[in-house]
């Protein structure tokens, strides 16, 4: 789990310093495409989803390097505040 | 009254007597062990209890506390005949709470018998003095074993004639029929529904989906004292559409419209399930062919046809797998029967809001007859079944 200080906006919620775990990693080892299936925890007794999708990369990347791509991403699409 | 009730009783006189400064339940040699007291202290020692046998059983209980009222003196005891009076006169005032006012009559608290003072002088360290007597409280013992927490007899038919009993306070009738019901005291309201089990979605994949209503819309919460759990008479009709049960529009119809007349093929687009509580939309053709991520979010057609109130509702949802099986049966035939209960939503499948799990982002379920569950694209158009919590 982890977590990103600050306000992110994500469908209908808000939610501040949201902590989320990456969930699935679907690869297309032809296409060396991927796609990300991200989950926040959320105040209430759900947890909301979010998709990653379709981004490239290429064969040198790691676990690391698509835990950073996540949290780039989450920070630069759904960040707020 | 139980007896910790009686003791919170003297507690709370203790506390709203102005003289009185401190309050203790404590037997002699514990009076003044573990903390200093501060004076003028009411110290409260139960000692006896006794259920007095009458002719109408028994009735009545009683609690019997040694009551003592202590107060310092001065060192050189100068004023010992100021304290002693000073005490005798709240122990006095704190009789006639107990006896004149309202709260303890209508509680049914009565302090009975003669009370005897007597005067305790240099006890428990030499500077203290005051007052013990004895004080026996009465108040009702509740008659009905329906109170107990005692498992009802199995096996026994109550068929005795009825009694009635009074205890002074209350009548109580007890085997008032051939079968005696132990009753809770509260008046049984309102029908529980057989809700849809959840579906497990815990995780929101879209505004309005399934998990979204889990934590937005739930189903109202059952009455607390229910009338009775709302069942199918399977006896009477096993295609399920009797209640065993009356509905709340006095009827045994399963669906029926929202005046309570039974639902047929020329009966209201609006349809109300009475044994889930659910309300549903029965022209499921005129809501067209919508996918998962077409029907739901922001700008989906869910949302567009709240906004206008259809049927003048704003709270429909896109049933789950759960509530949209709950309208289905499994004595499908072929044909123009589309295994679903309700008349006229005559499409042989539907989306559902509930996510495939093994493949989340890009599918959900349907329902079809059978009924049968399985995983469609969230892309594909099929039509869709709107329903909403009508109670």
């Amino acid at each position: 789990m982890k977590t990103i200080n600050g306000t992110i906006q994500l469908r209908d919620l808000t939610i501040s310093n949201p902590s989320y775990e990456v969930k699935n990693v679907n690869d297309n080892l032809v296409n060396k495409t991927c796609s990300i299936e991200v989950v926040f925890d959320t105040p209430s007794i759900i947890k909301y989803s979010y998709s990653v999708g379709g981004f490239s990369y290429d064969a040198t990347w790691e676990d690391a390097d698509i835990f950073n791509f996540v949290e780039t991403h989450i920070k630069s699409e759904l960040l707020i505040v | 009254m139980t007896l910790n009730q009686l003791l919170v009783v003297f507690r709370d006189i203790a506390t709203r007597h102005k003289q009185v400064h401190s309050f203790k339940i404590a037997q002699d040699f514990n009076i003044d062990a573990e903390e200093a007291l501060t004076f003028p202290c009411l110290v409260v020692n139960p000692i006896t209890s006794e259920l007095p046998k009458t002719e109408n059983g028994y009735t009545m209980y009683s609690i019997k506390f040694d009551v003592q009222l202590l107060d310092l003196m001065n060192k050189d005891r100068d004023n010992e005949d100021d304290v002693i009076s000073d005490n005798l006169t709240i122990l006095r005032e704190i009789v006639n709470e107990f006896n004149t006012h309202p709260y303890y009559m209508d509680s049914g608290i009565d302090l009975i018998g003669t009370i005897s003072f007597r005067t305790i002088r240099g006890a428990y360290d030499s500077d203290v003095t005051g007052w013990r007597c004895e004080m026996e409280m009465q108040s009702p013992n509740r008659l009905s074993f329906c109170g107990s927490p005692i498992s009802n007899l199995t096996g026994y038919d109550f068929s005795a004639a009825s009694v009635t009993v009074n205890d002074g306070a209350d009548t109580y009738e007890l085997y008032p029929s051939d079968t005696y019901t132990c009753s809770s005291g509260v008046t049984p309201a309102g029908i529980a529904y057989q809700r849809p089990l959840p579906t497990g979605q815990n995780i929101s994949y879209e505004v309005y989906d399934d998990a979204w209503q889990l934590a937005n819309n739930p189903y109202s919460a059952p009455p607390t004292n229910p009338l009775y759990t709302q069942e199918l008479d399977l006896d009477t009709d096993d295609t399920g559409k009797t209640l065993l049960y009356d509905s709340e529009f006095g009827n045994k119809f399963r669906f029926t419209d929202v005046n309570g007349i039974e639902e047929d093929s020329t009966s209201e687009i609006y349809i109300i399930d009475n044994l889930t509580g659910l309300g549903w939309y029965k022209n499921a053709t005129s809501l067209g062919v919508k996918s998962f991520n077409n029907a739901l979010g922001i700008g989906g057609t869910l949302e567009i046809r709240n906004n206008a109130l259809l049927l003048g509702f704003s709270d429909w949802k896109l049933a789950n797998s759960n509530e949209a099986r709950s309208i289905f049966t499994a004595n499908y035939n072929s044909g123009s029967d589309s295994g679903i209960l309700i008349s006229a939503i005559i499409r042989s499948q539907y989306i559902t809001s509930t996510t495939f799990a093994n493949n989340s982002t890009t599918n959900c379920f349907r329902v079809s007859y059978g009924p049968i569950l399985s995983s469609i694209g969230k892309s594909t158009a099929i039509y869709n079944l709107y329903c909403r919590n009508h109670f």
